[in-house]
């Protein structure tokens, strides 16, 4: 779920509400080759909302051809990065073929829909870092093998793109590939298709041609993410800004220090527990623009955000696999409050009688968040976990 | 517990020349189910046939029929989302139109509450879950909470 502006405007934002404060607290710098500067601001097009962007710079493999592509979306809930085919400009990005030689698109699922687009093998950068000659997706490719969208795609939801207000989503989340084993023996999971002359059907595809997260591939710093955003102060901000830095205890401003580890079960989920109710499969999410959580007693407005009389103080624990847990405080803004130029804020949202609380972005406002790769090594023991 | 007659019920389904999902006659899913099983079930007052199907995909369906074997409620759960038009039957366009308002910045779970239809699409990339079910349809007694 994602909110627009007009969804603001409809929940009576704008010029009723205060405009938001245009500075927050200090941000953490981005200092060293291994770190990038994360913003969170209004997107592309003045659309986006709690949503954390940074720029990736995408080559023809091997090459020094290449297009730094702005306003990418940072998701810890998937793996793997795409980007708006136009975005990718003039490069001629290398074609992902299945074993029988088909060009290969991919049906990328989301809760919110889906993105369609080819398959290519790019350099990958992201500040010092590079990950060399892996697959990435351009979505919304036009290029004739791909224009159509296959039905066994369009059938999963609508088509999301990328979601407006972005040029792309690095899947920067605990698992290493979008889909894994599964796709690499069947074309059952229905991600990917093989499109010679525009015909396309679903097919299996080797581990390493399917679209991966480039952190593993990188050649230091390869073990996971930190995910560091200033605060967001009462009344939202109009901008926010923070960093994305590569690697778990590698380099010294990657180091846990008292952060508590949350280990995850193979789905990358752990529980928490909301007044009295456990949610068996929670996760932390930097792609959803709110907390969602399930609470009857609060009102909703537009969109299923909550919208508070006034804002709410609520706690929830969190369970990692190995029983460790800790209380997680957050607060709850009124959405109708906001200005719409508002660009994050602590929202939550309804997410109906569901079995995740989905930790979106304002879990992040004020915290250093730890993403330790499935499988890798760090000085907490080998990931899949988050620490914060 | 009431029982009720389950193998009646499944036989009207395959037998259907038509199928309309939730609302309707279950989704046939074809090829691509691996297993299947129903069972009666009930909550309170309320009785029900529920169908279980593991799809070769990985992910299960659970579908919820009343006793004149009509779709009351969905849901699913797995590491790929099922054909989603297939198993909510006219009632992906409200899924859908919703996805489409709410493009904006992040990727989010979807809770859509009308007055004809809840639907709920959760999750995360490797590991989705849903439900869905129509308020007005319910058996009486239905809680929806003992949707799988």
């Amino acid at each position: 779920m994602a909110l627009s502006l007009a969804a603001l405007a409809g929940c009576g934002g704008g010029s009723s509400g205060p405009a938001p404060a245009a500075t927050t607290t200090p941000p953490p710098a981005a200092t060293g080759a291994n770190a990038v500067p994360i913003v969170v601001d209004t997107g592309t097009d003045g659309s986006a909302f709690n949503t954390p962007f940074v720029s990736v710079t995408v080559c023809q493999p091997g090459t020094t051809a290449c297009q730094t592509i702005d306003h990418v979306l940072v998701d810890t809930a998937s793996y793997g990065l795409r980007v708006v085919a136009s975005a990718a400009g003039s490069l001629a990005l290398p074609a992902v073929s299945n074993v029988a030689g088909q060009p290969v698109g991919e049906c990328a699922q989301f809760a919110s829909g889906y993105a369609w687009g080819s398959v290519h093998r790019a350099d990958v950068k992201l500040g010092g870092e590079v990950a060399s000659n892996i697959p990435v997706q351009l979505v919304d490719d036009r290029s004739p093998d791909f224009a159509a969208v296959p039905v066994a795609c369009s059938s999963r939801g609508a088509n999301f793109g990328v979601g407006q207000g972005a040029n792309g989503i690095l899947g920067v989340g605990l698992f290493n590939q979008d889909c894994g084993s599964a796709c690499a023996g069947s074309a059952s999971p229905g991600l990917y298709f093989a499109c010679p002359a525009g015909a396309c059907t679903g097919t299996a595809l080797a581990l390493g041609s399917q679209v991966a997260n480039p952190v593993p591939a990188f050649a230091v710093d390869n073990n996971g993410v930190v995910i560091a955003l200033a605060d967001a102060p009462p009344g939202g901000t109009t901008s926010l800004a923070g960093t994305l830095t590569f690697g778990v205890g590698t380099q010294p401003n990657n180091q846990l220090g008292s952060a508590a580890v949350y280990t995850v079960n193979s789905q990358g989920d752990f529980s928490t527990t909301y007044k009295g109710v456990t949610y068996p499969a929670s996760f932390i999410d930097s792609g959803s623009n709110a907390i969602f959580f399930a609470d009857s007693t609060i009102p909703t407005c537009s969109g299923g955000f909550y919208c508070p009389a006034s804002t709410l103080s609520l706690s929830a624990v969190n369970t990692s696999t190995t029983g460790a847990s800790g209380t997680v405080a957050f607060t709850v803004e009124n959405l109708r409050s906001l200005s719409v130029t508002t660009a994050a804020a602590h929202v939550g949202a309804d997410i109906g009688l569901a079995r995740s609380v989905d930790w979106g972005l304002p879990f992040f406002f004020g915290r250093t968040v730890f993403v330790a790769m499935s499988g890798a090594s760090t000085p907490a023991g080998n990931g899949p976990y988050w620490a914060y | 517990m009431k029982s009720i007659p389950v193998v009646a019920a499944l036989l009207a389904a395959g037998m259907s020349t038509g199928w309309a999902a939730l609302g309707g006659k279950p989704a046939r899913l074809g090829p691509h189910v691996a297993a299947s099983k129903s069972s009666a079930g009930s909550t309170g007052q309320a009785a029900y046939t529920e169908t279980r199907k593991v799809l070769d995909s990985g992910t299960t369906v659970h579908e919820y029929l009343d006793a004149g074997g009509n779709v009351f409620a969905v849901s699913w759960s797995g590491p790929f989302l099922p054909d989603l038009k297939e198993i909510l039957g006219e009632h992906f366009d409200a899924m859908a139109a919703q996805q489409r308002n709410q493009r904006a910045g992040g990727r989010s779970p979807l809770h859509i509450k009308q007055s004809d239809v809840v639907i709920d699409s959760e999750g995360h990339m490797g590991a989705f879950q849903g439900r869905a079910w129509l308020p007005a349809q319910l058996p009486a007694g239905f809680d929806p909470r003992a949707i799988k």
